[in-house]
């Protein structure tokens, strides 16, 4: 008996037809018509959500300068602008995979009636966040370049490619966790306790230089702490950061977002019959 | 496209689903029945479909009929490749619109139009298309009054009008349709019959899966009588009808 879903002697082909079936290019239409769907219900639906949406994370920062700064004394200049340079990249990885991980399961309806790529439920959620993501980082750059550096430093103009860097690192870890809890169904309750964990592990609260020397690289071996020490490079520094960082975090974030949509492919074909 | 070429091929089509006596839901159990060496699942297979073939012309209507659990919808979905096969082949040549449950992709909190472009978006549609459709199917489901309302405030009878106009505006060559006739009230699936009708007559392929024998005659013309995953009776829509009706009425 076979055991795989595709054999060689089974297959599905659409000859002719929009094309929506085979790839996300294909379905690109579909891809507008959710990611304008998730901006409506999120922002046109209640007059204020888009404050809460800005409200929030200025809270949060407030209260953690506040402990960072006057309880644990982290010896750090101006630190609220460091915490900001890093803390909105790594919330937007933190809510940007949690939700498009929980993408498919929320549409099963879709998958289990509708023939389309489901590489597109998790990219249009995702695709969603960065509006708001790329408001904060305005937001932030501008507090940053009057408060810190009296005037605007020629490196904020590499910020397009570290969110572009985020973006791909938060699509790679999206990738397998939303296949994942599609199958099965704690994923949800495990992935809060995972980024509680690696926030700790990164360098959002702290900078990188506390970290005592001999476990540094150990510690650099998680993905994060490249990307945050780009965005803190940018934002807090207003430097360019030096090219290895940039590299060495290209190619974590292309090797991981190709293994992440191989495990999405490998089992996509089953999300209609399990979800 | 020319008529001899098939617009629906499935070749020796078989699916397989399991029964599940024990089935790994969690993370957590995965990893502890991986370290204590249990497998995942305890499970058996049961075929919904087994060595299904059936070609479908352009122009041809043509009804599943069948016992529940006989794979009928299984055949639409596969068709539809929502599934994929477990072994077979299946091909499908031309724009293909499944009509599985109507109106399930609705957003309630979405408008009208919104819930339009979406679900049309889902069903291959561009964008252009549906603008030029919009009016044309809002209103076919007749509820242009409605169309900036969200959807929660339709009623369900407004919701599946709105769905199966979509579907049907969505301009298909092949349409696969599951148990969706008994849509809306007495006028407007007397509506729905005659578009299905004018589709048929210019030439639109279609499969159809539905209890309602008396109205199959109407819309098809050809008639697939499945039992237990495989084809039992191919022909004229009067004759399988008939013969499967006697088959049900004798064994009862």
């Amino acid at each position: 008996m076979v055991s795989s879903p595709a054999t060689a002697r089974s297959f599905a082909r659409q000859e002719g037809g929009a094309g929506l079936r085979d790839s996300v290019w294909g379905a690109r239409e579909l891809l507008v018509a959710l990611v304008a769907r998730n901006l409506r219900m999120r922002y046109q639906r209640s007059a204020l959500g888009f404050l809460w949406v800005l409200l929030n994370p200025v809270l949060t920062t407030l209260i953690m300068v506040g402990v960072f700064r006057y309880v644990l004394h982290i010896p750090v200049d101006q630190y609220w602008g460091f915490l900001i340079s890093g803390y909105f990249a790594w919330i937007f990885i933190v809510h940007s995979v949690t939700e498009s991980a929980g993408t498919i399961r929320e549409h099963s309806y879709m998958a289990r009636t509708l023939a389309f790529p489901a590489d597109v439920l998790v990219i249009s959620t995702l695709m969603s966040r960065i509006l708001e993501f790329v408001l904060e980082i305005i937001l932030v750059a501008s507090l940053l370049a009057v408060f810190r550096h009296g005037g605007v430093p020629a490196a904020f103009a590499l910020l397009p490619l570290a969110v572009a860097l985020l973006v791909g690192m938060a699509l790679a870890l999206a990738y397998p966790i939303a296949a994942a809890s599609v199958f099965f169904k704690d994923v949800e309750f495990a992935l809060p306790v995972g980024f509680t964990l690696l926030g700790y592990l990164s360098p959002v609260f702290y900078p990188l230089a506390l970290v005592p020397e001999a476990w540094r690289d150990l510690y650099s071996l998680n993905p994060m702490v490249g990307l945050l020490g780009i965005f803190h490079a940018i934002l807090y520094d207003g430097r360019v950061p030096p090219f290895s960082l940039f590299a060495i975090s290209a190619v974590e974030v292309t090797i991981l977002l190709v293994i992440g949509r191989q495990l999405f492919r490998w089992k996509r074909s089953l999300f209609a019959e399990i979800v | 496209m020319s008529s001899d070429v098939p617009r629906i091929e499935c070749v020796g089509v078989t699916k397989r689903f399991y029964h599940y006596e024990h089935r790994t839901t969690t993370l957590q159990e995965f990893v502890f029945r991986q370290l204590a060496g249990k497998p995942l699942h305890v499970r058996t297979p049961t075929f919904h479909l087994e060595g299904f073939d059936l070609t479908v012309r352009t122009g041809e209507s043509v009804a599943l009929v069948g016992a529940n659990g006989s794979g009928k919808s299984t055949a639409l979905r596969l068709i539809a490749g929502i599934y994929p096969p477990t072994t077979g082949s299946i091909v499908t040549r031309g724009r293909l619109v499944a009509v599985i449950e109507l109106g399930t992709t609705f957003q309630p909190e979405l408008t009208g139009i919104e819930n339009v472009e979406l679900y049309a978006a889902a069903l291959g549609m561009r964008r252009r298309e549906v603008q030029a459709s919009l009016s044309s199917i809002l209103d076919f489901a007749g509820v242009d009054e409605f169309a900036e309302v969200p959807l929660k405030y339709y009623s369900s009878g407004m919701r599946s009008r709105l769905a199966f106009s979509i579907a049907l505006g969505s301009d298909p060559e092949i349409l696969l349709l599951d148990e969706v006739l008994a849509v809306g009230d007495v006028s407007f699936r007397a509506k729905c019959y005659d578009r299905l009708a004018a589709y048929a007559a210019n030439g639109g392929t279609m499969v159809v899966v539905s209890h309602d024998m008396d109205s199959l005659p109407m819309l098809c013309t050809r008639a697939v009588w499945l039992e237990g995953g495989r084809s039992r009776l191919d022909g004229s829509v009067d004759a399988v009808v008939q013969a499967y009706l006697q088959s049900v009425t004798s064994s009862s």
